[in-house]
């Protein structure tokens, strides 16, 4: 009997303040469910096996990470309020003689209960739930599906013990805040004489003056990524300011306008101005965050929303044709280059035995040796097989003109015996350079960087470490030759050439639709590396419906990602619009009865209540709708980085996600004010 | 000429199943005069707030009529009702009824910005009520700030400065300790010399002493009024003891 008095009491209490506590319960058995799912995620084997698995595990990892954290704070803070609606009653209870022993053991018991259920039931919703959004996801990576429901333990586990610490943290919060008040303080902690709001011009300066610094930052990054650090500064100031400019900037602008006699003593003004004074100083903080909420939803939605359409437009910014290949050939070497055109007929036979044509071709060639530097001498290696070069050794690669032209679109014009040179990962500081004792080239030009080589295959993905020289030259055929025929037995392999084609395809539709399959090319390779009789050193060819899969899988996790933690955020701030609507109802009541008495019409009332309601509703979402448009710019270089340059495709976007965001925000508006009229005029007849 | 008429009112509360009926107001019969100073005294529970909320336009009586100078409260339509009664009728409450949210200043204006005033006609009235009220130093202090006797003090302010034709006052000293009761009873009687007709409900005997005429409600009917006369404010109060006492005896009987 005695054993189960607390308990009863803790059930009591709850049942009575439901109003507090089941949307507190919801929201951390929802903010459970997702967490559950983010991790169920990153651990599933139906995603790890796909092309991009382990990105999308790691995306899910880090999307559980920040919902960790972001949980905590929020529960923490939501539970904060709670807890001072509470006080009153504890107060009570500590008056009618019960010690704050016997408090702390209800409160115990609540955050036992309010854990327990939150818990069970968001691990449950989860499981649920999770199978659901793995098939979302193998969805949007356009992969096959399975269909069997399991239970990830480890994720489950995780779940539990993440939200166990913040309940934790949560209890120890509310025993501290009983341990430390008294009796008499407690029970008035809500009636206290409520000081007035004083503007504070020097906090709303700085708010204004934050804003306009973290704006301009906004506006002025060039390369998102190089400037990383101003790229957060902006970010945190435009936090910072969003607080000030809600909690201090309202209420001194609320104070500024009642000094303006003729504009304040206004029946339209004076009342929702005064009120609206004490609202923003009560409500200010939650307003703020409401507003961070909604930017960060619509950042995240929008541009990954963004990434995940543009895929294509990407893909065709980073893989301009649909297939390369690149054939590479050691000795002996082709006399000339009807080798090559041979080879490439034979790639575009059609499985049908029809010919397929390369449109938009672009093909250049190369020479690629492995040797050693000394001084202004190179000497081919003489290893049987180049393996992995060892640190003496670098690369020599040789252009024509010609090809350099085309891929560059520059108009390059060398004399013969001159070269233009490109130095990476080592100094060459010599004016010629003289390969096997039988080529000596002038270095007439340098680039410093490689941007105009980019298209050369080997030079860009090179991430390794061997240096390279790299010279462009206009009599390539005739230095070839004579580099050929310097070459002892030792150094024959060490020598190889390239050729590159990329192309789109033309031809039949189901040829075009066999030949995307990169099996199909492998086929085809193989057979024709196989008639080479081994002069055919590598054949390989990357196709883009390849890459596409890759690319897909890793937006469509980021896109997923950010829609699960936009959920969790709107749940926030539905959360928050909920108790701030609750508050204000309870401290609203009283007031209207007494404007009611003195003679203001049902009719002023509900005016006066719905442009104070609809300043605050729009405030958060101008805020939002102001931040996203200043961070515009600085969103679209990022979005350049991941190579999508399609503005109006992001332009739209971000419009959509807005608008379908004030539509939502706008009915759980609807739904939370319900919740303040019905408050308010329980004792008004408004 | 009668600046208030109430005839037969009645007023039957049900709750919302209409099993439980209370009777708040059984036949209520007064006139007040203008320039009057009527007390209306009766126990906790006589139906004193439920007649005062009727004659406020607050509440709607079961049947009966309330003539407001001549004016059938009943007749009014809802949407003027309120503009009727900031214009013609001034409260003071027992718990004050002061916004928080305000400055004493902007709490006596709020009826004249309901009205539609200019701030520099609002200014021109506030001046010498609130000297004669005492509370010109405390204008820009907030509720929380001052003692209640001058909450009521500035509740009085805000009841005078629209010009009413009538006071009405409920239990106005009910939360005030006993110098500021004096202190405001006082202030009535100033404001009632000026020729301001005043109707204040109490239970108190002392704040009834200083009135003009006493109405005594019991169960919900007037079963007694008692005019001050020629007595001063001691032999009045002893006649009102005396009164009650019956009244207690009476229902012994
Ligand atoms: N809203 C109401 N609903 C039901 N009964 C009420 C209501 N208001 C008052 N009463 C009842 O009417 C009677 C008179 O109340 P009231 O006028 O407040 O008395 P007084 O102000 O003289 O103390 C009481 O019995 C009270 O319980
Ligand atoms: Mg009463």
């Amino acid at each position: 009997m005695k054993t189960a008095f607390y308990p009863r009491l803790a059930v009591d209490s709850m049942k009575k303040n439901r109003q507090l506590y089941l949307p507190f319960i919801l929201a951390a058995s929802g903010m459970v469910l997702i967490f559950y799912i983010l991790s169920y995620l990153a651990h599933s084997a139906f995603i790890r096996v796909l092309r991009g698995g382990s990105e999308l595990s790691s995306i899910m990892n880090f999307g559980s990470i920040i919902l960790a954290f972001f949980s905590a704070i929020f529960l923490f803070y939501t539970h904060s309020f709670l807890l001072r609606r509470r006080k009153t009653e504890f107060g009570l209870y500590n008056i009618l003689g019960m010690d704050k022993r016997s408090l702390a053991r209800i409160l115990i018991w609540e955050t036992l209960i309010m854990a327990t259920v939150s818990l069970i039931s968001g691990s449950l919703g989860g499981i649920l739930l999770s199978k659901l959004a793995e098939l979302i996801l193998l969805r949007l990576v356009k992969s096959a599906v399975s269909f069997s429901l399991s239970i990830d333990l480890p994720a489950l586990l995780n779940s539990v013990v993440v939200f166990m610490l913040i309940f934790a943290l949560i209890l120890l919060q509310s025993l501290l805040q009983i341990w430390r008040s008294n009796p008499i303080e407690l029970l008035h902690s809500q009636a206290t004489g409520e000081k007035p709001p004083r503007g504070n011009w020097v906090l709303a300066l700085a708010g204004v003056l934050l804003l306009v610094t973290a704006y301009s930052i906004a506006l002025s990054i060039k390369d998102p990524i190089a400037a990383l650090f101003w790229f957060f500064l902006a970010v945190i100031l435009v936090i910072a300011a969003t607080y000030l400019l809600f909690i201090a900037g309202s209420v001194t602008a609320c104070r500024q306008l009642q000094k303006n006699k003729r504009f304040y003593y206004q029946k339209q003004h004076f009342v929702s101005l005064s009120s609206m004074a004490y609202r923003m100083k009560r409500n200010g903080a939650g307003l703020a965050s409401i507003a961070i909420l909604c930017t960060m939803v619509l950042v995240m939605l929008s541009t990954t929303v963004c990434l995940y359409a543009g895929t294509e437009d990407i893909l065709r910014t980073r893989f301009p044709r649909e297939l390369s290949v690149s054939a590479k050939i050691s000795q002996p070497l082709p006399a000339d280059d009807s080798y090559w055109e041979t080879l490439q007929q034979q790639l575009l036979i059609a499985p049908d035995q029809t010919q397929l044509s390369a449109q938009n071709l672009l093909s250049y060639q190369y020479a690629y040796m492995i040797g050693q530097v000394s001084g202004d001498q190179v000497r081919i290696a003489e290893e049987e097989d180049p393996v992995v070069p060892t640190s003496d050794l670098i690369s020599v690669i040789i252009l024509p003109q010609q090809d350099y032209n085309q891929i560059s679109g520059s108009s390059l014009d060398l004399a013969p015996g001159q070269a233009l040179l490109y130095a990476n990962r080592l100094t060459y500081a010599a004016d010629s350079l003289t390969i096997n004792d039988a080529v000596t080239l002038q270095i007439n030009q340098r680039l410093s960087t490689a941007d105009s080589l980019a298209e050369v295959e080997i030079i860009t993905e090179a991430a390794g470490y061997t240096p390279e020289l790299v010279l462009v030259v206009s009599d390539y055929a005739s230095l070839l030759t004579r580099l050929q025929q310097s070459l002892n037995d030792a150094q024959q392999s060490n020598l190889y050439l390239s050729w590159n084609y990329a192309f789109d395809l033309k031809g039949s539709d189901s040829a075009i639709a066999e030949s995307q399959q990169l099996s199909y090319w492998q086929g085809k390779l193989d057979t024709l590396t196989a008639q080479s009789e081994g002069r055919l050193y590598s054949l390989s060819v990357n196709a883009v419906s390849e890459e596409r899969s890759y690319y897909y899988s890793t937006y469509s996790g980021l896109l997923f990602m950010a829609a699960l933690l936009a959920l969790v955020f709107i749940l926030a701030t539905v959360l928050i619009m909920y108790y701030k609507q609750l508050s204000e109802g309870y401290e609203d009541q009283s007031r209207f009865a007494i404007m009611q008495k003195i003679g203001m019409t049902t009719q002023d009332i509900r005016q006066s209540i719905n442009s104070q309601i609809l300043t605050v509703f729009l405030l958060p979402l101008l805020a939002a709708g102001l931040h996203l448009a200043f961070a515009f710019p600085m969103l679209q270089k990022l979005l350049l980085l991941f190579g999508l340059s399609n503005h109006r495709l992001f332009v739209s976007v971000a419009l959509l996600c807005f608008v379908l965001f004030t539509l939502f925000y706008a009915l759980i508006y609807r739904v939370t004010s319900h919740v303040y009229y019905h408050i308010v005029s329980k004792n008004t007849k408004a | 000429m009668d600046i208030l008429e109430v005839r037969t009112l009645k007023k039957v509360y049900a709750n919302r199943l209409g099993a439980n009926q209370v009777q708040a107001l059984k036949q209520v019969d007064f006139k007040v005069e203008a320039g009057e100073y009527v007390a209306v005294m009766g126990e906790s529970g006589s139906g004193k707030t439920t007649l005062l909320n009727i004659l406020a336009g607050l509440d709607q009586p079961t049947s009966g009529q309330v003539l407001l100078e001549g004016q059938d409260m009943g007749q009014i339509k809802e949407k003027d009702l309120a503009a009727f009664r900031r214009d013609h009728l001034g409260f003071v409450f027992q718990d004050f009824n002061l916004l928080d949210t305000f400055t004493l200043e902007d709490n006596i204006y709020l009826p004249l910005v309901l009205a539609g005033k200019s701030y520099a006609a609002m200014h021109s009235r506030l001046q010498p009520l609130t000297e004669q009220l005492g509370i010109s130093q405390l204008l820009n202090k907030y509720p929380y700030e001052v003692s209640g006797g001058q909450k009521q003090r500035a509740a009085v302010a805000r009841a005078l400065i629209t010009g009413p034709r009538l006071i009405l006052a409920d239990e106005p000293t009910g939360a005030l300790d006993s110098r500021a009761t004096d202190e405001l009873l006082s202030l009535f009687n100033q404001i009632n010399h000026q020729g301001q007709t005043i109707l204040m409900v109490t239970h108190s005997v002392k704040a009834a002493s200083r009135s003009g005429r006493v109405l005594f409600i019991k169960d919900g009917v007037i079963f007694h009024q008692l005019y001050r006369g020629l007595c001063d404010d001691e032999q009045f109060y002893q006649k009102i003891s005396d009164s009650l006492t019956l009244l207690t005896t009476g229902e012994a009987r």
